[in-house]
């Protein structure tokens, strides 16, 4: 992917020199587009390489690689720990997916429709999650959580993420809530279709782009969470980022290499499907 | 909550009695439950633990039991500010994070500059887009690359330890920390800069140039001014999240480089003293407030969302 991203930023500095502007600064230009390549090498190669260092026998990133093996993963499906915690770890995902996305469709649908009262104190309210650090959320859920008296655990966990996905999900959905013609709506309720079927035959297929991509998001979110869960976790329940970190932390073993590659394909391949999807749909419509 | 609807009636057909529908909920129950439902999800679990910290923090410990005695005690601020480990704990998260925001502050400028100004706008947004690609991936995977670069006999040894002078042995040091935040948190410095390059007119760039401005007097008199919001959005979100941070130190960070993420998470994980713990939080979510603060003042939030 570095390469590809590489490769087009190579196949621009050749367009982008030519004839724009006195050609005195084109060999700075140049230069800029080198070092923008350079900066997306620094951005990919460290993700690659984790990729890499799953297959390299030696199990740590040498140069180069004596050779190919898939014993690192064979380790990682044996390992049951793992397997749990990548169990739990989409499981949550799918919970908090669904439920941030019904939130946030809720929130986005009433953000858009009506003016009341304390409209900008409720939109602040939605992006707190946002810019708490997450230490500082944590630490605020731990605290409340032994208040309230709910032990912590999985739904701790899914509280929580769901809380850190919802300003994302709320985001993307809002921005399809304001694209559309409101007067579909208009036209569908003069037809003499009530609130809930122009809702579910008009509006809802209108905002589909949106929900799926906040739904997406709020999964990959909820898959790569670390420091709300760190916190919220408590010692039964697992995810996979916690399993990574403390194996980080207390063996550093060659299958992390291989988890952490997998914890890349999931969210990379979600969400750039997402996106892919996206494109279709613009395609198609265009 | 909701007082009043909007939109509801078709404009073009204003004078014909509205249609209500016979059938169905009353009025006032979808906007209640639309943004009522959302609103006290987000009151439960997310304004009022932070109230509560704010409680907690005015909390004592028992110094014979070592329980929280829920009672109103300012000791645990007096502590964070005057203690010298509390003090120096903040001064090193400062002194850490404000260097990593200025490191990615001049990776990301001109690596901005050349998104937004000189590549042909219809490849701008896949290129965005691979900017952003990264924070598709695991913050705790993004970290745990680097420790295979920097330790020792890793990948920067294996492919650049001929280089003379070359630092390969840097895992566990404060310039690891530093590469970590850099790494993890650029895109936040690049994108808002961007956002503000591509706005910019390129007409008084030509002006400048016709008028004989040198290139770098046009860069520092022109494109740098009417680029700050941009840099200052981009200084602010970076800095956020890396004073906040507590995994890059711990991974990444000698023994000796902890900060106040790490203080915080120990007070709750180790020492027990949730309190303090309280504490330390608000004095971090106060600084992180004024952050904010200037980023809504002095930042131009529509140009660096738009």
């Amino acid at each position: 992917m570095a390469r590809a991203a590489m490769r087009a930023g190579g196949g621009t500095a050749a367009r982008g020199g030519q004839g724009r502007g006195p050609d005195r600064g084109a060999l700075g230009r140049r230069l800029l587009l080198v070092y923008a390549a350079l900066v997306y090498g620094f951005l990919f190669l460290p993700i690659l390489l984790v990729m890499v260092t799953s297959v390299n026998p030696d199990g740590r990133a040498t140069f180069p690689p004596p050779g190919v093996t898939d014993r690192w993963y064979r380790d990682l499906v044996s390992d049951d720990q793992m397997l749990e915690a990548f169990r739990t770890s989409l499981t949550v995902g799918a919970i908090v997916a669904l439920v941030a996305t019904v939130l946030g469709l809720l929130a986005a649908w009433g953000l858009s429709r009506y003016t009341f009262r304390f409209k900008r104190g409720v939109r602040a309210l939605f992006y707190l999650p946002m810019l708490v650090p997450g230490v500082v959320g944590g630490i605020s859920l731990v605290i409340w959580f032994n208040r309230i008296g709910l032990a912590s655990g999985f739904w701790t966990i899914v509280i929580a993420h769901v809380v850190h996905a919802l300003p994302y999900t709320l985001t993307l959905i809002l921005t399809s809530f304001y694209g559309f013609d409101r007067r579909l709506e208009e036209a569908s309720r003069d037809l003499g279709a009530g609130e809930w079927s122009t809702f579910r035959r008009v509006t809802l297929p209108l905002v589909m782009p949106g929900v799926i991509g906040g739904a997406l998001l709020a999964f990959t979110l909820s898959f790569d969470e670390f420091v709300l869960t760190f916190f919220v976790a408590g010692g039964g329940v697992q995810t996979l980022p916690l399993v990574i970190f403390s194996r980080i932390r207390f063996e550093l073993s060659p299958v992390i290499n291989a988890a952490a590659a997998v914890v890349i394909a999931v969210s990379v391949l979600v969400l750039l499907s997402g996106q892919l999807a996206g494109w279709a749909r613009a395609r198609r419509q265009a | 909550m909701a007082t009043s609807t909007l939109g509801r009636r078709s404009a073009g057909t204003g004078a014909a009695p509205a249609r209500r529908p016979p059938r169905g909920l009353p009025g006032w129950v979808a906007p209640v439950a639309s943004i009522g439902v959302p609103v006290a999800v987000l009151v439960a679990f997310v304004l009022l633990p932070l109230v509560f910290v704010g409680v907690y923090s005015f909390y004592s410990l028992n110094e014979m039991s070592g329980l929280m005695q829920t009672d109103f005690w300012v000791g645990n601020y007096r502590e964070v500010l005057s203690s010298d480990i509390y003090r120096r704990v903040l001064w090193r998260t400062f002194q850490i994070a404000g260097a990593a925001t200025l490191l990615a502050l001049v990776v990301a400028y001109p690596m901005a500059y050349a998104l937004g100004a000189l590549v042909d706008p219809r490849r701008q947004g896949v290129l965005v887009l691979l900017v952003i690609v990264p924070f598709w991936t695991s913050y705790i995977v993004r970290t745990f690359s680097w420790i295979g670069i920097l330790q020792r006999d890793g990948f920067l040894q294996d492919a650049l330890g001929w280089v003379p002078g070359l630092p390969t042995d840097l895992l566990y040091s404060r310039a690891a920390v530093l590469i970590g935040f850099v790494h993890v948190f650029l895109p936040l410095m690049i994108l808002p800069i961007y956002a503000s390059v591509r706005n910019l007119d390129r007409r008084l760039l030509e002006a400048a140039h016709d008028l004989g401005s040198p290139p770098w007097r046009t860069f520092l008199r022109v494109t740098l001014p009417l680029t700050l919001p941009g840099v200052v959005a981009g200084l602010v979100l970076f800095f956020i999240p890396c004073f906040g941070s507590f995994v890059t130190p711990q991974l990444l960070g000698g023994t000796g480089d902890l900060m106040m993420g790490n203080v915080i998470a120990t007070q709750f994980g180790e020492a027990f003293n949730w309190p303090l713990g309280a504490a330390l939080s608000i004095v971090m979510t106060l600084i992180v407030v004024v952050g904010l603060a200037i980023f809504f003042r002095f930042a131009d939030v529509d140009q660096v969302y738009g």
